[in-house]
C-alpha cells in the first residue's frame, strides 16, 4: 500500500476528538502524507482544538490559512466556523457559505472536494458522530475509487454518523480505532 | 435544476460573465464560483449556461442572480474580539474629522449593523460616515430596511454578549413576521452604494476598511490587485481587517503593520516611504 495514496481526510464529530488524539499518538512520525482532519467543533471557540490535539500527536497539527498549500506530513485541522475545501490546484480554499447538515466546517465539502482532488489517491476514514454529515463525502470518495473506512459502530460513542454513511455507501472496511491504527501505519 | 459545470466549461463561463456583468468572476476561486453558479442557477431554474446568459440580459433576472451569487451567511459580531479590539481602537484615537468607514462587500449586512451598534454605544454615530456596497438592489434594500438574518437571533444575541455591549441586544431590535427587524435608527451617515467595489468605489479615503472573508473567494494571483485597491482607499494610519484565516498578500511590510496578528488587522503606516 506504500506509495499507493497521496493523502488522508477523516471526519468525526461527537466522541472524536479521543480517537483522532489516539491515531495522532501513536502515527510514525515520519508519516509520508498530509492528514486533513474536518471535526465538528464550537464556532465561536477558536483556539483549544489545535493545540489539544497537537500534544500527543507525533504529527505537526496546523489549522491552515486560506489558499495554504497542502504538504505531505502535516496534520490539517479545519478552523471553527469556516468550511475548509481542497481546491483544485492543491491548497486549501476556506469558506463561510452556507453550513451543511447544520455544520460549518461540514465534513461533507472537505471529503468531497478532497475526493474530486484526489480521487483513487485518497484514504477516507470517518468517525463517531450524531449526524448525517460525512455520508456523502464518503460515497464521493468511493466513487472516485478512494480507499474507504468506516469507523465501526459498536466501537462508537455515538453510532449515526457511521451508520448514516453505511446506508449510501459501501466501504472497504468498517474498522475499530486499533485496525485504522494499523492501516494507517501500514501506509508509512 | 442547475448548471453543473465542469472546470473546463467554468473558465469559459466565468469569462462570458465577466465580460457580460463586468463583475470579475474569471477571478474567482474556481470551486468557489462554481458552487455559487450550481446554487444561483437552482434557485433561477435553470439548466444550461445559455439560458443564464439569457436570463441577465433581463434586469429583474440580473439581479436576483446577483442575489444568489452572494454569500449570505454571516452573522453579527462575528469575532467578537475583534470587534472589542476595535472599540478600543477608536476609544484611544483623537479623531479631529470624521471616521470614515467602508464594507466593499457587505454581504447580507451582519457586519455594518455590528459596526453602528458599536459605534451608537461609544458616543460616534454622528462622527461615522459608513460606505458599503453590493451589485444587489433587493440585498442593499433589506439592509436598509434592517431585515438582516432573520434567523439568527439566538447566535446575534450570544456575540453580543461576547462583544461586551453596554446595552441589551433586544434594544436594537423588533420583531416581525418570520424574523425580527434592525432599528432603523442605528442608520446614520450610512450610504449605500449599488455596484461592484472594483468598480463603484467611494471618493472619500477611509480610517477603516472592513475586508473581511472576502478575498476567500478569489484566486490567490488576484490578491494582489485587491490588496493594493484597498490600499489606495485607505488614509495613513487607517485600519485594514481581513478575515482571521486569510493573510495579506506580500509584500506589505513597507505599507503596513499587522497590529493584531490573531484578528488579522493591518494598519497602514502614518508615514510612507514609498
Amino acid at each position: 500500500m506504500k506509495g499507493q495514496y497521496k493523502a488522508v481526510v477523516i471526519g468525526g464529530s461527537a466522541g472524536s476528538f479521543s480517537v483522532v488524539s489516539r491515531l495522532l499518538s501513536k502515527l510514525d512520525s515520519n508519516f509520508p502524507l498530509p492528514i486533513i482532519l474536518s471535526l465538528h467543533r464550537l464556532k465561536h471557540v477558536r483556539s483549544g482544538l489545535v493545540e489539544g490535539i497537537s500534544l500527543k500527536s507525533n504529527l505537526k497539527v496546523i489549522e491552515p490559512n486560506d489558499k495554504e498549500k497542502i504538504v505531505a506530513g502535516n496534520v490539517y485541522l479545519a478552523p471553527s466556523n469556516y468550511h475548509m475545501f481542497i481546491e483544485h490546484d492543491g491548497t486549501f480554499s476556506l469558506s463561510t457559505e452556507e453550513p451543511l447538515n447544520h455544520s460549518r466546517p461540514s465534513i461533507d465539502h472537505t471529503l468531497s472536494s478532497a475526493a474530486f482532488f484526489f480521487r483513487a489517491k485518497l484514504v477516507g476514514i470517518l468517525l463517531t458522530g450524531a449526524n448525517k454529515d460525512g455520508a456523502k463525502g464518503m460515497k464521493d470518495i468511493a466513487d472516485k475509487k478512494g480507499y474507504t473506512i468506516v469507523q465501526d459502530p459498536s466501537t462508537c460513542d455515538i453510532d449515526t454518523m457511521p451508520k448514516n454513511a453505511l446506508r449510501i455507501m459501501k466501504p472497504n472496511k468498517v474498522s475499530s480505532p486499533d485496525e485504522i491504527l494499523s492501516f494507517l501505519n501500514n501506509l508509512a | 435544476m442547475a448548471v453543473n459545470y465542469s472546470i473546463r466549461e467554468l473558465r469559459g463561463a466565468a469569462e462570458e460573465l465577466t465580460n457580460k456583468m463586468g463583475i470579475p468572476f474569471n477571478e474567482w476561486s474556481q470551486s468557489f464560483l462554481k458552487r455559487r453558479l450550481l446554487y444561483a442557477t437552482e434557485k433561477l431554474g435553470i439548466r444550461k449556461h445559455e439560458q443564464l446568459l439569457e436570463a441577465i440580459n433581463n434586469d429583474e433576472q440580473k439581479e436576483e442572480f446577483s442575489r444568489h451569487m452572494t454569500v449570505p451567511v454571516s452573522e453579527m459580531f462575528r469575532d467578537a474580539r475583534l470587534w472589542r479590539t476595535l472599540r478600543q481602537h477608536f476609544n484611544e484615537t483623537s479623531y479631529n474629522d470624521t471616521i470614515n468607514v467602508w464594507i466593499p462587500d457587505v454581504s447580507t449586512g451582519e457586519e455594518l449593523y455590528t459596526l453602528l451598534i458599536l459605534a451608537k454605544e461609544n458616543g460616534l454615530s454622528d462622527k461615522m460616515n459608513v460606505w458599503i456596497n453590493h451589485n444587489s438592489k433587493s440585498i442593499l434594500k433589506d439592509i436598509e430596511n434592517g431585515i438582516v438574518g432573520t434567523r439568527k437571533l439566538d447566535t446575534n444575541s450570544f456575540n453580543y454578549k461576547r462583544f461586551e455591549g453596554t446595552a441589551s441586544f433586544d434594544n436594537y431590535i423588533s420583531e416581525i413576521e418570520g424574523g425580527f427587524q434592525l432599528s432603523n435608527d442605528l442608520l446614520k451617515n450610512v450610504n449605500f452604494v449599488h455596484g461592484y467595489f472594483l468598480n463603484t468605489a467611494p471618493q472619500e479615503r477611509m480610517d477603516l476598511i472592513l475586508f473581511r472573508n472576502v478575498m476567500l473567494y478569489y484566486k490567490k494571483d488576484f490578491h494582489n490587485t485587491l490588496k493594493d485597491y484597498v490600499d489606495q482607499k485607505l488614509k495613513p494610519g487607517g485600519l485594514l481587517c481581513v478575515g482571521v484565516k486569510e493573510v495579506l498578500p506580500s509584500p506589505f511590510s513597507s505599507r503596513f503593520e499587522c497590529i493584531d496578528v490573531k484578528e488579522k488587522i493591518y494598519q497602514k503606516f502614518k508615514v510612507l516611504t514609498d
